[in-house]
């Protein structure tokens, strides 16, 4: 089962999407509310793919999006922003804007992981 | 008949007659050479006020040529705005003193060795010379935006620019006149506008993110009576969202919280209902969990708690000790209550939500005297800092939109 890690800021949408992907079929590593959460998950439990909401109230994830990179792990984008205001940490994946539709971020996601 | 007698008496006779006429002669004459020359020196000193008359009138003539060119001069100096003349290859030959304070020319300067796109920015140069100064030629005059550049610190000013062809008297193109307004600051303020509807579009589509992720829970955990919970959640958020707009996204008063998420039961508050703790403030993740918890516990104190019969009451009260905060709900007085069979969203919201948002730790205890609902959290993760950066940030944000209010 693939290993998913949520980075969002907002609990509400982290418990949903968590919940919602777990359905699908993946496996939840974790739910980071903030960059250094999502930066310990991605260094100590590791994951296969990730979703990152870009902005996460005062900080934004491109110190999350910057150790995916470099581990090779892929990840995709969900923003309530257009795609010209992101860190360009992010311009190398897939982008769903916010509200977001399940079924496109577990496509994409597949997309992803596929060999 | 003496001939020379009748001769001499016809003399004696005329003389005197001769000498009346001659005299009358003489007098009408020189009565007529003195009107004469009354007449005429009459008409000299008409002559002499009307050529009086017209040296005043065109003193005056003059005197107002010259007030009015004056006139012109001084609304061309004193002028706010950039005013410049150019010879028709954009070699200036005349700038305001405004046009000098601009682009930072020392008021002494003779603007002779200076060309007009010398002064354009260089994000605005390839529209001046390939779009605006052809229009200029083509069409007589030209309207635009753009931006200036200050020669002596490099600042940039934006413009309003207008530049239009002055004609000699055969109707040929002589010179190139600009007026240019100063919009710096209008632009500043659209620049801040834009960024701040920007940052109101992207909270709306977090908070549809939010609805989204409700409904979703909610149709999956009370598909029965998912409109009405659903509708009942719609208004928790709306009136989170009502204090989050309220004090700008800052720091939200938990005791207006409290009372936001009671209001259904608003006439219950201190009868049945207590509301108590100190004068804080939860940041605003915070206040939009904690806030939906409130709901959920209120929905349920109505439902099966406290709240559904006449004599339960609440406690709702809070309190800081050290670096925690301590909230707690405890219901009392209210049928004897059980832990529901299954797990709905609200009792995910009520263990989860607001531990997660706060970093602390919740307690639920169905007791049978009542409901009694903890939350403790370090304060850091929970409170608004009095002099917080954000608070600072806030500030700064209210400044502007007064002042654009202003305007």
């Amino acid at each position: 089962m693939a290993r998913v890690l949520i980075v969002e800021d907002d609990p509400f949408i982290a418990f949903d999407l968590s919940e919602r992907l777990m359905q699908a079929g993946f496996s939840v590593i974790g739910e980071a509310s903030n960059a250094r959460q999502g930066l310990a998950l991605a260094v100590d439990v590791g994951c296969d793919v990730a979703v990152l909401d870009v902005n996460l109230g005062a900080e934004t994830s491109a110190a999350v999006a910057q150790e995916l990179i470099r581990q090779g792990i892929p990840f995709v984008t969900v923003s309530g922003y257009s795609r010209d205001q992101h860190p360009s940490v992010f311009n190398s994946s897939p982008v769903l804007e916010k509200p977001i539709r399940i079924e496109r971020l577990v496509a994409e996601l597949r997309r992803l992981l596929a060999p | 008949l003496d001939v020379g007698l009748i001769h001499a008496a016809w003399l004696r006779q005329i003389i005197p007659f001769g000498l009346v006429v001659v005299l009358g002669l003489v007098l009408t004459y020189i009565m007529s050479r003195r009107w004469q020359t009354a007449v005429e020196d009459r008409r000299h000193a008409q002559n002499e006020a009307a050529v009086a008359r017209v040296r005043a009138e065109r003193a005056e003539a003059l005197a107002r040529v010259e007030q009015a060119r004056d006139d012109l001069v001084q609304l061309i100096e004193r002028s706010d705005d950039f005013i410049a003349i150019a010879d028709t290859d954009g070699r200036l030959t005349y700038v305001n003193s405004a046009a000098k304070r601009m682009i930072g020319l020392s008021p002494e300067r003779d603007p002779l060795d200076l060309h007009f796109s010398e002064y354009i920015a260089a994000e605005s140069l390839g529209y001046f010379t390939g779009t605006f100064m052809p229009a200029v030629r083509q069409h007589g005059h030209a309207v635009a935006e753009m931006r200036l550049r200050n020669l002596a610190t490099g600042e940039a000013i934006d413009v309003f620019r207008s530049t239009f062809l002055l004609l000699d008297r055969k109707g040929n193109p002589s010179q190139l006149a600009t007026v240019a307004r100063d919009i710096t600051h209008r632009k500043r303020h659209e620049e801040h506008l834009n960024l701040l509807m920007r940052e109101v579009n992207h909270r709306a589509k977090n908070l549809l993110s939010v609805v989204q992720a409700i409904s979703n829970q909610t149709a999956a955990k009370s598909p029965k009576d998912f409109l009405a919970r659903f509708a009942e959640r719609l208004q928790a958020l709306a009136a989170n969202q009502d204090l989050l707009v309220r004090s700008d996204w800052g720091g939200v008063d938990i005791e207006a919280l409290v009372r936001a998420q009671l209001a259904t039961f608003a006439d219950l508050i201190g009868s049945r209902i207590f509301v108590r703790g100190p004068s804080l403030r939860f940041k605003s993740a915070a206040a939009q969990a904690v806030g939906l918890a409130l709901h959920e516990l209120a929905t349920n104190a109505s439902k099966y708690g406290a709240l559904s019969t006449e004599s339960g009451s609440v406690e709702v009260c809070w309190r800081l000790e050290g670096d925690t905060l301590a909230m707690n709900w405890t219901e009392r007085g209210g049928p004897p209550v059980s832990a529901p069979t299954q797990r709905g969203f609200g009792s995910t919201v009520l263990n989860f939500m607001a531990k997660r948002s706060v970093g602390g730790e919740v307690h639920l205890d169905y007791a049978p005297s009542g409901v009694m609902w903890t939350l403790t959290c370090p304060s850091a993760d929970a409170l608004e800092a009095a002099n917080s950066v954000e608070a600072a940030e806030r500030k700064e944000l209210e400044r502007t939109l007064g002042s654009l209010d202003m305007n």
